[in-house]
């Protein structure tokens, strides 16, 4: 492990399922979620990488270097996503960060995003969320349209949409996202750029732009399955909103750095990017992911079991929460380093690759590389490889070759 | 291998105490069954010996319940009048691909045991088993079988057998097989009604084969049925048709699942001998054993080499397996006398063979085999028959491949394999039936009525029509009632043409198949519109055509593929989104890359299926 690292913190309540939802979340009785947020913090506190196992970190800063005077993991992002984390009230929320403050050097510039839903925000909850360092707000709009809003079953209106946005302005808030979904069933062409309109003539930072997926157990694909939607639109329709969105969003400031993300200069969410090169990162609540070095787990994914692992407060906790490990051969990184960095607009970098390989990255990819720039799926320029248009419309087909 | 643990050796045993038989059946109607009981009532065999179905050897075969390879068991009665009896019970293929296989069997006996089930009547198959037995002289007695069942109407049943095949139905026992009931009957009729072998032990040898087996220890077994004459270790047997000499060294019987050695087999007997044949070829199925010092004077008629009919190019979809496609391919002729290949290239799929098979099914079963016990991908081409084309110089060619016509220019004439056909189906779907086989060019010759709600209708069928889904076809425009039989005829003259698929413009030769001159537009148009649903989209729009002497008379288009993003991508959770790129690379892997195009393996063999929605 070398640099600083990136935090996620996952918290798996909502106040209600989103009916295409099929991340892990739910809702849960008030009483627990505190007993949650009291296990996350434990988990959080135990954490090898922390201040008291600084020692554990090969290659990382040693103690006495440390200017803050605290020890543990250099780190330079922090996510707080869900489920619903702005269920969390100030008070819990401060309580979060002081708690990853005293395990780990936060970096004064870091970004520290936390997600949020309009229907359970309010102005006094933003500042206090602004007090606790959060820095970046990421508020889950997905429509303008009351009438997309209550088919999706989201539990806010686009007033409280509108709302939501002014209070985090009025927090102060200098870096807000807009999570917004196409392809919405029954969905125009036009009313999805009504949605874009909206979103843009308000002006944040950063605009998240997915299409929606009808995946398998959700209540939404089974309304499809039985004939309960208005129509889904075709791919044909799917594209030309995507396509639309990039030109529209450009033209306002916003360039695509990302498969669906779209950003002002200089806004662009650096703890996901860190995800697409492959930073290390550290996961913390159920079904959090971490990677560090060449080694990458996933904690148990039932929250309930999570919480009743952290509570048995043996200290082989930590180790006990992680599943699905896996220890990554050059083989497996390499085909990482390019699938997830291809995400991204501006590619993967040949050098980086050479660098972190030791190898051409001509040497291990080089049919596939000629197959797809011959196809028209990728470009190969100024030492980087990514995806043309056409490629970024179709990239499984091309990512999964890299396997 | 030296088992004996039976005390009786086949000399001790008069030849009139010798029951040589088969039984006969519809499929499904309980032929296997039955010899599992007969093996078990015998007590040969102990009821924790008893494996299912003894008879059925091969894994492909038993998850069919099809028995593809004969083979013979022998076994000891002792009957009510207080003799010791034995009898060879010989299995015979049940399926219209082995005709010839069946027939062979049928000359090893002496009778047979018709099967019928209680519930269904006479079927075709019935019907075309019997008359093949009768053909050869067999003893037919019939049993009335699933007696059992609710639905059974075993005097319906036995007066149908004696209106329609013309036996003594009277007195037949009334068994289940499944439930064990009354098999005694059946044994003790085996005694009564099968007549002993004739022959005579101290003319010269004079033996059918009826089957033989390959095993890598002892080389080629060959399974015999004794007309005259003995055979003994170091007795050096002639095969009559090639004039080969080999030295036997082990005869014996067939216990039920294993071989056991003896010293002598006389006339009238069943049972084996090995001599250190490598090949199966040279102990061909129908072939005369006789001694080499003392031969008999002529062989035993009804002799044909086994003609593959079928035919079909097969390719190792990693073109680096194609020397264990030929390796595998060998090792199954060992035991396969009707398996023919020989090398050939596509330009589409690579290095691989063009392999005759007796039918459909037979082929079906050595590419199961192929992937099952040699792990191998295997392209199939679909399957064509032999087409003869004469040529404007006065010659002959017969062509397997479509690739290989000669240019129409110099083809004076074609001519295609015609079978008969018989289908039973009972009336209610004569008219749909008999739509079904003019759409595939057949040519009427009669209806039979056997009782007032059955028919079997007669048909000439070119054996193109027929090859492929025809069985499928016939199920559903009859709602599974029909059956059905076939023999090859003859050839017949037909103005056929090569048909050239197209795709992304480019020719692709494993795709090409010969059709009617009169059916070309819609077999092509047909043609399209199935690769069109078989082939997936790819990134770019992929023209499919259908042309005849390069002359294009039928396309369709597969859209480029808009997309295929995972738009959202949760967090770090990197293993879930790398799983759907593994499912993703699999599928992939099931395509073969013709020109920049990805054809699902399937498709090549698919696309043939003429479809049937008309039922």
């Amino acid at each position: 492990m070398t640099g600083p690292i990136s935090i996620y913190i996952h918290i798996p309540f909502c106040a209600r399922k989103c009916r295409y939802c099929d991340f892990l979340s739910g809702p849960a009785p008030s009483d627990v979620r505190a007993r949650y947020l009291q296990d996350l913090l434990l988990e959080i506190r135990r954490s090898e990488f922390g201040a008291d196992n600084a020692g554990l970190l090969a290659g990382s800063a040693v103690v006495g270097d440390n200017p803050s005077g605290c020890r543990g993991a250099d780190v330079d992002t922090i996510y707080i996503g869900g489920g619903t984390p702005s269920l969390l009230s100030g008070e819990e929320m401060q309580q979060l960060m002081d708690a990853l403050r005293a395990q780990f050097r936060i970096r004064e510039d870091a970004e520290i995003s936390c997600e949020s839903n309009p229907g359970t925000v309010t102005a006094e909850k933003l500042k206090a969320y602004r007090a606790a360092g959060i820095n970046r707000l990421s508020i889950g709009v997905q429509s303008f349209d009351d009438r997309e809003l209550r088919l999706l079953g989201r539990i806010h209106s686009r007033e409280q949409a509108l709302t939501a946005y002014e209070d985090a302005r009025a927090a102060g808030f200098s870096n807000i996202n807009l999570d917004l979904m196409s392809a919405l069933p029954g969905q125009t062409f036009d009313a999805w750029m009504n949605n874009l309109r909206t979103a843009v003539s308000l002006g944040p930072e950063h605009i998240s732009a997915y299409s929606l997926i009808l995946e398998d157990g959700t209540v939404l694909k089974e309304m499809y399955e039985r004939g309960e939607l208005p129509a889904v639109p075709d791919d044909d329709l799917d594209r030309r909103m995507y396509h639309e969105t990039k030109r529209f969003l450009a033209v306002h400031g916003y360039h695509r750095y990302e498969i669906s993300n779209y950003a002002k200069e200089g806004y662009e969410c650096r703890h996901n990017i860190g995800y697409w090169t492959r930073h290390d990162y550290l996961g913390f609540g159920p079904g959090a992911a971490s990677l560090i070095g060449h080694e990458r787990w996933t904690n148990v994914r039932s929250t309930v079991q999570y919480m009743r692992l952290v509570e048995e407060n043996n200290t082989a906790v930590i180790s006990s929460l992680r599943t699905e490990r896996e220890h990554l051969s050059q083989h497996d990184e390499m085909a990482e380093f390019m699938f997830l960095g291809l995400r991204l607009t501006e590619g993967v970098s040949e050098e980086t690759f050479r660098r972190t390989f030791g190898q051409a990255i001509e040497e291990v990819y080089g049919d596939v590389l000629r197959t797809h720039i011959r196809g028209g799926l990728l470009q190969r320029e100024n030492g980087r490889v990514f995806l043309t248009e056409r490629g970024l419309d179709i990239c499984n087909y091309v990512m999964c070759d890299f396997l | 291998m030296a088992e004996n643990n039976n005390n009786v050796r086949p000399g001790d045993i008069p030849q009139d105490h010798i029951r040589n038989f088969c039984i006969v059946a519809h499929i499904d109607h309980g032929k296997s069954t039955l010899a599992d009981r007969m093996i078990e009532k015998t007590g040969v065999l102990t009821a924790r010996e008893m494996q299912d179905q003894v008879l059925d050897n091969i894994d492909v075969e038993r998850e069919r319940g099809i028995t593809i390879k004969s083979q013979a068991v022998r076994l000891i009665y002792n009957a009510k009048d207080g003799g010791e009896y034995m009898f060879n019970l010989i299995d015979t293929p049940g399926h219209v691909d082995f005709n010839y296989e069946v027939s062979r069997s049928l000359a090893a006996c002496d009778g047979a045991i018709l099967v019928v089930d209680a519930t269904q009547g006479i079927q075709a198959q019935t019907l075309a088993n019997v008359y093949l037995a009768m053909e050869h002289d067999l003893d037919v007695f019939p049993v009335i079988n699933k007696i059992d069942l609710p639905s059974a109407r075993p005097e319906e049943v036995k007066k149908e057998i004696e209106d329609v095949i013309g036996i003594e139905a009277e007195d037949a026992p009334e068994i289940s097989a499944k439930n064990g009931i009354n098999i005694e009957e059946v044994l003790e009729d085996v005694v009564k009604k099968i007549p002993a072998p004739k022959g005579d032990a101290d003319a010269p040898l004079k033996a059918l084969i009826f089957d033989s087996l390959y095993d890598s220890y002892r080389g080629v077994i060959v399974f015999i049925r004794l007309r005259d004459g003995r055979i003994h270790k170091g007795t050096k047997v002639r095969f009559m048709s090639t004039g080969a000499v080999e030295e036997v060294v082990e005869v014996g019987y067939f216990g039920p699942g294993r071989f056991i050695p003896c010293d002598e087999l006389s006339a009238g007997m069943v049972g084996y001998f090995t001599a250190s044949i490598k090949n199966i070829r040279d102990a061909r199925v129908g072939d005369t054993v006789t001694e080499d010092e003392r031969p008999c004077s002529e062989a035993l008629p009804g002799y044909k080499k086994a003609q593959p009919m079928v035919f079909a190019g097969l390719y190792p979809q990693d073109t680096a397996k194609y020397p264990d496609l030929k390796d595998a391919l060998e090792k199954f002729q060992l035991n396969d006398a009707a398996l023919t290949f020989e090398p050939e290239t596509s330009a589409a799929l690579g290095f691989g063979f063009r392999c005759g098979f007796l039918g459909l099914l037979h082929m079906e079963v050595v590419l199961e085999r192929l992937e099952r016990e040699y792990d191998l991908d295997i392209i199939s081409t679909a399957p064509g028959v032999i087409y003869r084309v004469y040529k404007t110089d006065g010659t002959m060619v017969e062509i397997t491949n479509p690739s290989n016509l000669p240019d129409p220019s110099v083809i004076e004439h074609m001519e295609e394999p015609i079978v008969s056909a018989k289908i039973m189906v009972t009336t209610e779907y004569i008219g749909p039936i008999m739509q079904l086989c003019q759409e595939r060019r057949g040519v009427y010759i009669s209806t039979e009525y056997i009782e007032q709600t059955r028919a079997v209708l007669s048909y000439e069928l070119p054996l193109n029509e027929i090859i492929y889904d025809f069985f499928d076809a016939l199920k559903s425009r009859s709602r599974g009632y029909a059956s059905f039989d076939y023999e090859l005829k003859g050839y017949q003259p037909a103005k056929l043409v090569k048909m050239d698929i197209l795709v992304n413009k480019e020719q692709v030769d494993a795709l090409s198949f010969i059709v009617p001159e009169a059916s070309a537009y819609a077999r092509g148009s047909q043609m399209c519109e199935r690769l069109k649903d078989e082939i997936p989209r790819q990134n770019f729009e992929v023209p499919i055509q259908a042309a005849v002497g390069g002359r294009i008379i039928a396309r369709e288009t597969i859209k480029a593929y808009r997309k295929d993003v995972l738009a959202k991508c949760y967090g770090g959770d990197v293993s879930r989104k790398k799983k759907l790129l593994e499912k993703q690379k699999e599928g992939k892997k099931r395509m073969q890359m013709v020109g920049n195009v990805e054809i699902p393996k399937e498709a090549f063999m698919n696309v043939l299926k003429l479809g049937d929605d008309k039922g």
